[in-house]
């Protein structure tokens, strides 16, 4: 069955006939969702400009934000693994991230520091997450005194004992130790960080760039959300997330905040795409909802109408984020009967549009 | 079946300037036919040329959209805020399209498509209405290249990797920028020329883009290697560009955008001209190619996968905001910019540009670009084509700008202008041969029925900035300046054969360092919905 009115199996056909009623009769409708491949993107953007809404899906909007930043600096994961020889984790993730990718020595770079062990420190993280890496003596609360305090040493100003519960030395010390990498990597997670403190670190890196190569490395979010990001820019102009509600595209990133619309009250009617993973929403409004997901998964309460879908690159070929190439990936799959985010979100946009005729 | 009557038809390539007719038949330019019914457009008065065809363009990629991403309010057809000049910088891939098609322009190539990004260069390209595009791969930093060149420095091994790399990434040539100086900045070099070397390698980037050159030419690609030379923006970089155009030996090369190194340097270290001297070694050297990169003035980003470039001129940035990024080749850098008039600079940058499209007097090697967006939006040509084609309105604009800044400049003394003819020649005749596209760039029988017309007028800027009546593949996408419908075009890629032994070195070294098969970045036929017509095939030279 493809297709669910209030949870009770119903035709596509149906299904297609409710939902276009609702986004027709909608005020304020809402495109979230946790992500999904290319085409799905394009058509839920699409969909988003012939109903005047909004759109904001899953972890672009936290793929965009260091892309705002007042200076940037990155890598490719590959280019981590390959040729760091100074790895600072900031977080949770970024240190598990480190243990689980980071742990052998590096192979390229220049000669002579090849194949010697890999330089691995950790701040801000839980215990657990640390393992074998050297870990800082800075919590979660005490990051930005941490690279403040660094920043000023990595510069050769005088450094405030009060920052972080570091010693003068201490800081001296560990400036110098970073300014010894040839090829530094700060890992971090736009997630799992403070915008504020995120400024910082790039901050310290451009510093360390006076005299060494430093770069960071920014952990992907989950579910296509760069390439959500990305197909957001090239079709519309901007980021996400974005309104289409005056005709023309607007960007905003707080008031199009999709959670805070629905939970303020200001939206009623939502759709909820998820294609990769059976996720339901966590918001506590209560708009009108049509749910595009694949199978397994547990609303709360029945959606309005709830369309079954594929999962791309399994059910059906399709273009999505890959953690391993670090980039927009082709995948190939024998056709199925299931329903893609794409043509589901194409035939609804067409019920619209021939109901509004 | 289409009859255009009466047009005075400027086509180059068939050496054609005469008042006569132009018929379309099934998307092509067709003889004229006495048992057809056309319908019949008077185009009496007006000029009749091929659709422009524009070469180096960054209108798609990663780092268009991370430009996008820093300026978000950097936005075609909004209004910039008070007191900003931040309008109209990378428009979203439809008005790209709709803006290029109503000035007559049908085939657009995005020049630097970052190997590792191919997927999501071309769903964009994919998504940019009216015109056909295509895009140059971006070799010559990442490691894989930089070991074979080592293992043979006679550049043997190369030949099968770049067809490959070509072939996977459907890329319609090759492009290389500042080559190893990317991966030298890996390794905390900071200046990187003609004769420097990347240390763990042992390779001059003078190595590199010579065996990149070869391999191009070898393999019968029919574009010359694309070539970002190094040193660019530097005062004294005219150095490099000499020192390049003597090392290509006479094999065919283009230089992009050239006007970013024809610089001289003054005794108190800031710019001079030196498009003289640049554009006396193209007239001399026919084996070379250039585009411009014609300064516009106002509010841009600049886009360049020079990382070390970008990387040294970061606190230039205007407004304050950059990206810097070391990537598995060449990375890159977004920086914003602001040419103003004012600015000495700014001033002699953009007397620069138009010194070399003056002073090299062959149109057939010169091509017509602002390196959208990094010298100005492509929105500027209608402008810079007013400016080559009247001496009066370069005179004009001279004086407003600051009187010392053009001390090195010889522009005042150019009274040349460009005709009609030569406009032709440079911005489609020339550009299709350059590419290769035999049915491209030209009106004659067979070619694909891409035609822009236009009302002659004194003032160029208003006669180019709006086409009267556009066709693409012989349907008319523009009428009276504005596009019409919404017709989707093809993307041109090129399939240089290999030997498939390369495939025995690729398959290890990608499952090491991606854990991935080698065609993990790979472009296939059923991409993006699987639509049969996406892509077209341009022949190699056999």
């Amino acid at each position: 069955m493809t297709a669910f009115i209030k949870g009770a199996p119903a035709t596509l056909d149906k299904a297609l006939d409710r939902a276009g009623e609702i986004l027709r009769t909608a005020k304020a409708p809402v495109i979230a969702g946790t992500g999904a491949d290319i085409a799905g993107v394009r058509s839920a953007i699409s969909l988003a400009q012939l109903i005047g809404g909004v759109f904001d899906m899953g972890g672009a909007a936290l793929e965009t934000r260091p892309m705002q930043q007042r200076r940037l600096m990155y890598t490719t994961p590959r280019e981590a693994k390959a040729r760091a020889d100074m790895v600072l984790t900031i977080g949770d993730e970024a240190a598990r991230y480190a243990a689980a990718n980071l742990a052998d020595a590096p192979k390229l770079g220049r000669e002579g520091f090849q194949s010697k062990p890999r330089i691995i420190m950790c701040a801000g993280a839980s215990s657990d997450s640390v393992r074998a890496a050297k870990a800082l003596e800075a919590s979660r609360e005490r990051l930005p005194g941490l690279i403040g305090g660094l920043i000023a040493a990595v510069k050769g100003v005088p450094v405030a004992n009060s920052h972080s519960g570091i010693a003068v030395a201490d800081f001296k010390a560990l400036a110098e130790t970073l300014k010894g990498a040839q090829f530094g990597v700060i890992v971090w997670s736009p997630s799992d960080l403070d915008p504020m403190v995120a400024e910082a670190l790039m901050m310290l890196i451009d510093a360390l760039n006076a005299s060494t190569r430093f770069t960071s490395l920014m952990l992907p979010q989950g579910d296509n959300a760069r390439g959500v990001a990305d197909a957001a820019l090239w079709t519309t102009g901007f980021p996400s997330r974005i309104s289409f509600a005056q005709g023309q595209a607007e960007y905003d990133p707080w008031r199009f905040d999709a959670q805070r619309l629905i939970n303020s009250g200001e939206c009623d009617a939502a759709i909820w795409l998820a294609a990769f993973r059976p996720v339901a929403p966590q918001w506590t409004g209560t708009p009108l909802l049509i749910a595009l997901t694949g199978p397994g998964i547990a609303f709360g309460r029945p959606p309005e109408v709830h369309f079954s879908i594929g999962k791309p690159g399994v059910d059906h070929s399709g273009e999505y984020y890959d953690a391993a190439a670090d980039g927009l990936i082709s995948v190939t799959a024998p056709a199925s009967d299931k329903l893609s985010a794409a043509k589901a979100l194409d035939a609804l946009a067409l019920r619209v549009e021939r109901r509004a005729a | 079946m289409i009859h255009l009557k009466g047009g005075r038809v400027i086509d180059p390539a068939n050496k054609r300037d005469a008042v006569g007719d132009v018929f379309i038949a099934n998307g092509r330019i067709a003889a004229h036919d006495p048992n057809a019914r056309y319908a019949t457009i008077d185009v009496s008065g007006k000029i009749v040329m091929a659709g422009g065809i524009d070469i180096h363009s960054h209108i798609a990629g990663g780092n268009v959209n991370a430009a996008r991403m820093l300026l978000p309010n950097a936005q075609a057809g909004q209004e910039p805020p008070e007191g900003q000049r931040f309008a109209g910088v990378c428009y979203p891939a439809s008005e790209t399209g709709r803006l290029y098609a109503q000035m007559g322009f049908t085939t657009v190539v995005e020049p630097a498509m970052n190997p590792q990004g191919a997927v999501r260069t071309h769903l964009e390209l994919a998504d940019i209405p009216y015109i056909d595009r295509g895009a140059l791969a971006i070799l010559g930093n990442e490691d894989f290249l930089l070991r074979l060149l080592r293992e043979a420095p006679d550049g043997a091994l190369l030949k099968d990797y770049v067809a490959w790399a070509v072939q996977s990434t459907k890329a319609l040539g090759v492009k290389t920028i500042n080559p190893g100086g990317a991966a030298a900045f890996k390794e905390n070099v900071r200046q990187f020329g003609l004769d420097d070397v990347v240390p763990s390698y042992g390779l001059s980037s003078r190595a590199i883009f010579t065996a990149l050159q070869r391999a191009v030419h070898e393999l019968g690609i029919p574009h010359p290697l694309h070539l970002h030379t190094n040193n660019l923006g530097m005062p004294g970089n005219i150095d490099s560009a000499l020192d390049t155009i003597n090392a290509a030996e006479g094999l065919p090369l283009h230089l992009a955008h050239v006007q970013f190194y024809s610089y001289g340097k003054t005794k108190r270290g800031g710019f001079a001209s030196e498009a003289g001297r640049l554009a006396e070694a193209v007239i001399a050297n026919k084996n070379i190619t250039v585009d411009i990169g014609q300064v516009a003035f106002g509010q841009t980003i600049t886009i360049s996968s020079d990382v070390l470039r970008q990387f040294s001129a970061r606190e230039f940035a205007n407004p304050k905001k950059w990206i810097v990024w070391d990537g598995d080749g060449n990375g890159g850098g977004i920086l914003p910019y602001n040419y103003r008039e004012k600015d000495a600079v700014a001033a002699l940058q953009w007397a620069i540009g138009l010194e070399l499209f003056l002073l090299i007097d062959d149109p057939w090697r010169v091509f017509f670009t602002t390196d959208h967006p990094n010298g100005g939006p492509f929105t500027a040509y209608p402008k810079i084509l007013h400016l080559l084609m009247d001496a009066g309105e370069r005179a004009r604009f001279m004086d407003t700008l600051p009187p010392k800044a053009l001390r090195t400049s010889v522009l005042k003394d150019l009274k040349r202008e460009y005709s009609l003819y030569e406009i032709a020649i440079m911005t489609r005749a020339a550009p299709a041969k350059l590419l290769g596209a035999t049915d491209r760039g030209h009106l004659g029988e067979g070619g694909i029925a891409d035609i822009s017309i236009y009302t002659e007028q004194t003032d160029k800027t208003a006669m180019f900035a709006a086409a009267d009546y556009v066709f693409k593949s012989g349907e008319m996408i523009v009428k009276n300046g504005a596009a019409l419908g919404r017709r989707m075009g093809q993307t041109l890629n090129i399939k240089p054969q290999f030997d498939r032994r390369i495939e025995a070195r690729l398959q290890p070294y990608y499952a090491e360092h991606y854990g991935a098969r080698p065609d993990i970045f790979a472009v296939p036929e059923g991409f993006a919905g699987g639509a049969s017509s996406l892509f077209t095939e341009q022949a190699c030279r056999s």
